[in-house]
């Protein structure tokens, strides 16, 4: 099967599967209900579980050939540290809202650009500009502030704890209608990214091969970080850290498509959104009606199927 | 009229003096071998003429442009590089590879042309590779690797091609395989040719002219390749050199290894 065929039909799938997940899980005798059930709550819910699984695969993918490393995630810059410092704080503290966003998500967001800006001005500091000295300094960065974040929610009492706990964990149970239209506009900016797919290839190649070829990968790593890491903030603000999606969907997408990004982006795009719409059905449905945090998931479903597809590909 | 010239090269990184004082004019359609011993700075030479490092002192003239003045891609489409290894960790079938060697004609968007296609298909052609194409770029021998360099260096289609040790590590008949090639992009496809090697029987199959590099400066001042003497060998490798001629006249050149 020709990969562009496969990517036609990965985009099909995701489709369906995000046509098909509102409809899942307890139905309402009354057709009234199970209209305002599915379009006021399931509907967007699916919308914004797609929107927040597309957005953190892409960020992934990019990471991945910007660092040439198959660990990259969309939190190796300690995006993650940098968010829940934020949250825990805003908890805390009941910070306010601004711009009709709420303190929460606004902190989490302003959290995780400090810890990207940190980590970007440490990896300047280094005589050579490299990538596996951001790499370390990510690590680092959110090594740092996840200690602050747990030192907040020792400090915090046991009310405030739980709620810094619960948005540690990630989830989509409160995603309606408004985290969609928050998560939106994060979409083309991390699609903006993708568009640079010949870039991605030179420079998955290595710094030196990309430069003989005429491209200036300082320039364009600058540009698809500062991209792809404000998409990853804006997600990580709306639905805390989702784990798993932007390590494994790219990795996915990879083995179906191949490696060239002008394929991989796409189906990077429709394999993620619809892996986190997946594994948000399944949170919704798996103890109904109480729900399972989405990270939970994304993490017990995917591990396993992630080395299971590990393991079939190199038989 | 060159088509390379180095003035000065100097380049210093840290306390470490790595090239002191390189100079060096090439003409179209040229060949040049810089020889020498390991560690002497050929290959940081090559980067630097290649617009990967910028020298501390001096200046690289492409033409009539020095050479920092030139865009990225400006500079790619008249300058070709082999490196001596490239990073394939990713999965790329060698035609994917090939294509991105078109990028600093083609830019970010705009798709492959009928130029672009002549071009591939020439360096296809000339290489021998089109049984290649579709194998994966990962699970390549060192001799397919270093053709598939080569290729794509040709499919770059620039006037100047640089190569840095690109002999090295081969078998006799990979060897071969590649020092044709290099002689057929002179004389068929008009290339110039900067050649970095310790192999200085490359540098005489190729013919042109050689200079000898020795702890970053210039140790054999530019001297064509027949006229290449094997005292002032001796004295840039630190050993003593023999030569002989092949039935076809050809002369080689081989250290003498005493017991």
């Amino acid at each position: 099967m020709s990969r562009t065929v496969r990517l036609i039909l990965i985009a099909l799938v995701a489709l369906i599967l995000c046509a098909v997940a509102p409809f899942i899980g307890p139905s309402f005798a009354d057709d009234e209900t199970m209209r305002r059930v599915l379009y006021t709550l399931r509907l967007p819910r699916a919308g914004a579980a797609f929107a927040a699984g597309a957005i953190l695969a892409l960020c992934g993918m990019v990471f991945q050939s910007l660092f040439r490393n198959d660990l990259a995630s969309p939190y190796t810059l300690g995006v993650s540290g940098g968010a829940s410092f934020g949250a825990a704080v805003a908890i805390l503290l009941g910070l306010p809202g601004l711009f009709g966003i709420p303190g929460v998500p606004l902190a989490a967001f302003c959290g995780a650009l400090v810890s990207v800006a940190v980590v970007w001005r440490l990896s300047l500091v280094s005589y050579r500009f490299g990538s596996q000295t951001m790499l370390l300094a990510g690590v680092a960065v959110g090594f740092f502030f996840s200690g602050l974040t747990v030192l907040v929610q020792y400090l915090a009492d046991y009310s405030h704890s739980y709620r810094i706990l619960h948005w540690l964990m990630g989830s989509l149970d409160s995603a309606g209608s408004g985290e969609l239209l928050k998560l939106a506009p994060f979409v083309p900016v991390v699609c903006l990214a993708a568009l640079f797919h010949r870039e991605l290839d030179l420079m998955s190649l290595g710094e030196e091969t990309s430069a003989a070829r005429g491209l200036d990968p300082k320039k364009m790593s600058l540009i698809l970080f500062a991209l792809t890491s404000l998409a990853v903030a804006g997600v990580v603000a709306v639905t805390g850290p989702i784990g798993f999606v932007g390590l494994m969907a790219p990795h996915i997408a990879r083995m179906l498509v191949g490696p060239s990004h002008r394929l991989l982006g796409p189906a990077t795009f429709f394999t993620g959104g619809a892996l986190l719409v997946l594994c948000d059905t399944c949170a919704r449905i798996l103890i109904a009606p109480a729900e399972i945090p989405v990270g939970v998931i994304t993490a017990l479903l995917g591990g396993p199927f992630f080395l299971w597809l590990l393991l079939r590909r190199d038989r | 009229m060159t088509m390379l010239s180095a003035r000065g090269i100097t380049l210093s990184i840290g306390a470490a003096t790595i090239l002191t004082d390189v100079s060096f004019d090439l003409p179209p359609g040229g060949i040049l071998s810089v020889i020498g011993p390991n560690g002497a700075g050929k290959s940081t030479l090559l980067k630097c003429l290649a617009g990967l490092l910028t020298p501390t002192g001096g200046a690289v003239r492409v033409g009539d442009s020095p050479l920092e003045t030139l865009s990225g891609r400006d500079r790619a489409r008249r300058i070709a590089v082999v490196p001596q290894e490239a990073l394939f960790t990713v999965p790329f079938t060698v035609a994917e590879f090939l294509e991105l060697a078109r990028y600093p004609h083609r830019g970010s968007f705009s798709p492959l042309t009928a130029a672009d296609r002549a071009a591939l298909d020439r360096a296809v052609a000339v290489t021998g590779i089109a049984p290649l194409l579709e194998r994966t770029v990962t699970t390549l021998s060192g001799g397919e690797k270093r053709l598939a360099l080569i290729a794509a260096a040709l499919a770059q289609e620039s006037p100047l091609l640089l190569l840095d040790e690109p002999t090295a590590a081969l078998d006799p008949a990979h060897r071969a395989a590649i020092l044709r090639l290099l002689k057929k992009a002179h004389d068929e496809l008009d290339r110039t040719i900067v050649l970095v090697t310790h192999e200085v029987n490359d540098a005489l199959f190729l013919g042109g002219t050689v200079i000898g590099l020795k702890k970053g400066r210039i140790a054999l001042p530019a001297t064509a390749t027949d006229e290449l003497e094997l005292a002032a060998l001796g004295a840039l490798f630190d050993i003593p050199f023999t030569h002989w001629h092949d039935e076809t006249g050809r002369r080689l050149v081989a250290p003498e290894v005493t017991p």
